[in-house]
């Protein structure tokens, strides 16, 4: 749980299985006086696959970072509006960001595993957590959570960076799973992957959304119509700032979107 | 924001569109023709429907291809997939209406010419229904209008009714009829009718893909009304 008195009503909503996981409210992020991204509204829904597509510049990767507090590492980066997890804005005075990022994990595009055994690797978040189970059982069901287990088993002491790129980045998500958060950011989680393990990445992706609600940015649209189930199109104004144009079912967005910007992007009319 | 044009898919969405306008033209022709042929019991001008039907079937594999190409080399979304899946629905009922057209063709040989055989009028008021029917239909594919293709259903509703009445018509020529051939004769007539009917259906079928091209939403407007209770 975050370190914060929750009200009864927002545990409740967790428990309840609450439609939203979390919910950006008004938020505008800035880089210095430069304006990134402008009222942005969206609900995530709990145990769905949500992508964020767009053109370059959009504001979509800033929007990912703010709702784990990424952009927090950012020194001129600053949020107006807010982002609730749980009911609670992550982004009030009390509120402690790395518990925030234990519960929101992020998987990024670079595949960026320690330099340390595959072992430690998924052990360390945990340990960090002050975990007192079975350490060895939590590593390997972190790594069964990541369709990795089979392939490193025999050589959980070798150092990561002996993986190739799939299968590291599958250990990112091994480690970022084995702190058991609620929600999981994926920044491009393919992008730098080949076609095969680019493939294996989205069905991952599909079985972990049966215990995790997963927001992905994504410049593959056909990665975006595969793997969601609903899709938020951005695009960048003329000021450079980004804004949300679309949000609905990913079905609906592909076949019949309502906003002919969406349109434009999504039919390769506009870049 | 700058503007990028896929200009080769943008060619060959053209072409897609002007290949099914042409297979609806071609397949008015049919009908058109057919009728005339039935008019006159015109045994070469039936032969030439079934000329150009052949011309339909092959057109209709050829758009099939072409979407085949154009969805696994384009990764088509919105409307341009909606146009895609549109001509591939369109050109098999497009095709069939070309089978309709050609089945009144068919009847010609069987009516006997040395008979004074009593074509219903009703048959003359449906050819007409039906023809204007498919024509304005293409003609709702072309400009992508909504309203005109909504104009359709309605006339189908009047293609129902003739063929109601003509049906009876019919049946009852025949309990009137003594001389086996003229039974035939009058027999053949019939499926003339259902032909036409049938023909009838299939273009409100298309004009309903247009709305779909068009809306992304699909309306069933031919619907069944059947009263189950005796």
């Amino acid at each position: 749980m975050l370190n914060l008195k929750m009200n009864p009503s927002s545990q409740e909503a967790i428990q309840d299985g609450g439609k939203a996981a979390v919910e950006v409210r008004g938020v505008n992020i800035f880089y210095g006086a430069f304006q990134a991204v402008r009222n942005v509204n969206l609900s995530v829904q709990k145990g769905k696959i949500t992508a964020m597509i767009g053109p370059s510049g959009c504001g979509k990767s800033t929007v990912l970072r703010s709702i784990n507090r990424m952009n927090d590492l950012i020194p001129s980066a600053r949020l107006e509006g807010q982002v609730l997890f749980g009911g609670q804005d992550i982004y009030a005075p009390q509120v402690d960001p790395v518990e925030v990022r234990r519960h929101i994990g992020m998987v990024f595009q670079k595949p960026n595993p320690f330099p340390k055994s595959i072992y430690d690797n998924v052990a360390w978040g945990a340990k960090i957590n002050g975990y007192k189970g079975n350490m060895d059982e939590l590593v390997e069901q972190s790594l069964r959570g990541a369709a990795l287990w089979g392939e490193v088993k025999d050589k959980l002491q070798q150092s990561a960076l002996g993986l190739s790129g799939g299968q590291q980045q599958r250990l990112c998500i091994a480690r970022t799973i084995a702190v058991k958060p609620n929600i999981i950011l994926m920044d491009e989680p393919a992008s730098a992957l080949d076609p095969i393990a680019t493939l294996c990445i989205e069905d991952l992706m599909r079985e972990l959304a049966q215990e995790y609600t997963i927001i992905v940015v994504t410049h593959n649209m056909q990665q975006a119509a595969r793997v969601s189930d609903f899709t938020a199109f951005f695009t960048v104004g003329d000021d450079r700032t980004g804004m949300m144009v679309e949000y609905g079912p990913t079905e609906q967005i592909f076949t019949n979107p309502k906003d002919e910007r969406t349109e434009g992007y999504i039919t390769g009319r506009f870049g | 924001m700058s503007v990028h044009i896929r200009e080769r898919f943008e060619r060959k969405l053209s072409e897609l569109r002007d290949r099914i306008l042409h297979i609806g033209s071609l397949v008015e022709q049919e009908m058109t023709l057919a009728l005339t042929a039935f008019e006159g019991l015109d045994r070469a001008l039936a032969r030439e429907v079934f000329a150009l039907d052949e011309q339909v079937n092959a057109e209709r594999f050829e758009v099939e291809d072409l979407c085949l190409q154009l969805i696994v080399t384009q990764q088509p979304m919105a409307r341009d997939l909606r146009l895609i899946v549109t001509a591939i629905t369109m050109v098999v009922d497009l095709e069939r209406m070309g089978d309709q057209a050609k089945g009144v063709a068919k009847v010609i040989p069987h009516l006997h010419d040395h008979l004074e055989l009593v074509k219903p009028p009703e048959l003359k008021e449906m050819g007409v229904l039906v023809r204007s029917m498919i024509s304005q239909a293409m003609e709702a594919y072309a400009t992508s209008n909504v309203e005109l293709a909504a104009t359709i259903p309605p006339m189908d509703d009047d293609v129902d009714r003739l063929y109601a009445k003509v049906f009876t018509q019919i049946m009852y020529m025949m309990t009137e009829v003594k001389d086996p051939h003229q039974a035939e004769s009058t027999y053949e007539l019939l499926r003339v009718a259902r032909e036409l009917e049938r023909y009838g259906d299939l273009a409100t079928n298309v004009a309903e893909r247009v709305v779909y091209m068009v809306t992304g939403e699909m309306v069933e407007t031919n619907v069944d009304r059947v009263d189950w209770a005796e």
